[in-house]
């Protein structure tokens, strides 16, 4: 499906059913999605391409999601990050809020909610 | 997800009893006339051939028109309540329901203040399992509490205001101003 929004909408999460689901959920919303299950992937394209938005999840083998937060906003500081993870631990939370990520989600969430996250995200950008 | 599994009683049993004995009824009339038919062409009976046709064809017109009556009677009588409690069902364990409305709040003045102790007041919390940052969503948030429709308008409108595909948007500076 050919999206005509020029914003793109990074994913970065180590399940790569969860990145498949939620790349269907932002392409049916008119989102230009790009999924990444490694960080290094994700924060080498985040270099060159400064995405709008980034959904990262906080647990990963290689790199937690935090990590990745901290390095994406030195090298694309203009990309709103959004977290979610299935463990909701207030002091991740703190963490990531405070490091200036847009929202953060516990999974399971819902569709709008995940929608409305990333449409707060991309208004704030603009 | 809670899935309930249906506990087929002895009348769910019986109504699937009686729906294959109908099944095997017309297949054993279509096989009656397709033995009677086979014959009587084989004596060149052509009238006695075309009686049997009819007939077979108005008991099965009839055997339908009757199975569809009491069909439609058995969903008129069926109780709602039993209906729903053999049907398997999907109940969410939760559901999204916007607690409170997204608010502009003020922007706040230092980050650090922000602890785990202070997320208990939940100065980010929307609904349980979403917080969202007011440093970040004070322009976006501004225009949602007026209303879904003008935000949707902001977006489309800045998302049509840049054509590349590459994301060039303005620093969060730029963007607070």
């Amino acid at each position: 499906m050919r999206t005509t929004n020029a914003f793109v909408v990074c994913l970065l999460d180590d399940d790569l059913s969860v990145l498949k689901g939620l790349g269907r959920l932002l392409s049916s919303a008119d989102l230009d999605a790009k999924s990444f299950g490694d960080p290094r992937e994700f924060l080498g394209y985040a270099q060159t391409h400064r995405p709008a938005v980034a959904l990262i999840d906080v647990c990963m083998p290689q790199m937690s999601g935090l990590e990745v937060q901290s390095q994406l906003a030195k090298i694309s500081p203009s990309t709103r990050v959004i977290i979610f993870t299935g463990k909701d631990d207030p002091l991740v939370r703190s963490t990531a809020l405070n490091a200036g990520a847009s929202a953060f989600l516990t999974k399971p969430f819902d569709d709008e909610e995940l929608l409305t996250a990333v449409r707060l995200a991309l208004a704030s950008v603009t | 997800m809670k899935i309930s599994f249906p506990k087929y009683g002895p009348v769910e049993l019986l109504t699937r009893k009686s729906g294959g004995a109908r099944i095997i009824s017309l297949v054993a009339i279509v096989f009656f006339a397709g033995v009677c038919g086979r014959y009587f062409l084989g004596n060149k009976l052509w009238l006695l051939t075309i009686a049997v046709l009819g007939i077979v064809g108005i008991l099965l017109c009839l055997g339908v028109a009757v199975a569809i009556f009491f069909n439609q009677g058995k969903i008129n009588e069926a109780p709602s309540i039993a209906v729903e409690e053999n049907v398997p069902q999907f109940i969410p364990q939760w559901d999204y329901r916007p607690r409170k409305p997204i608010r502009a709040r003020a922007v706040f003045d230092s980050p650090s203040i922000e602890t785990s102790d202070g997320l208990s007041s939940d100065p980010f919390e929307i609904n349980n399992n979403v917080w969202f940052n007011d440093n970040s969503l004070e322009d976006a948030a501004s225009t949602f509490v007026s209303g879904p429709t003008e935000t949707e308008e902001t977006i489309t409108e800045a998302l049509s205001q840049t054509t590349d595909p590459v994301c060039s948007g303005p620093n969060v500076e730029d963007a607070a101003v």
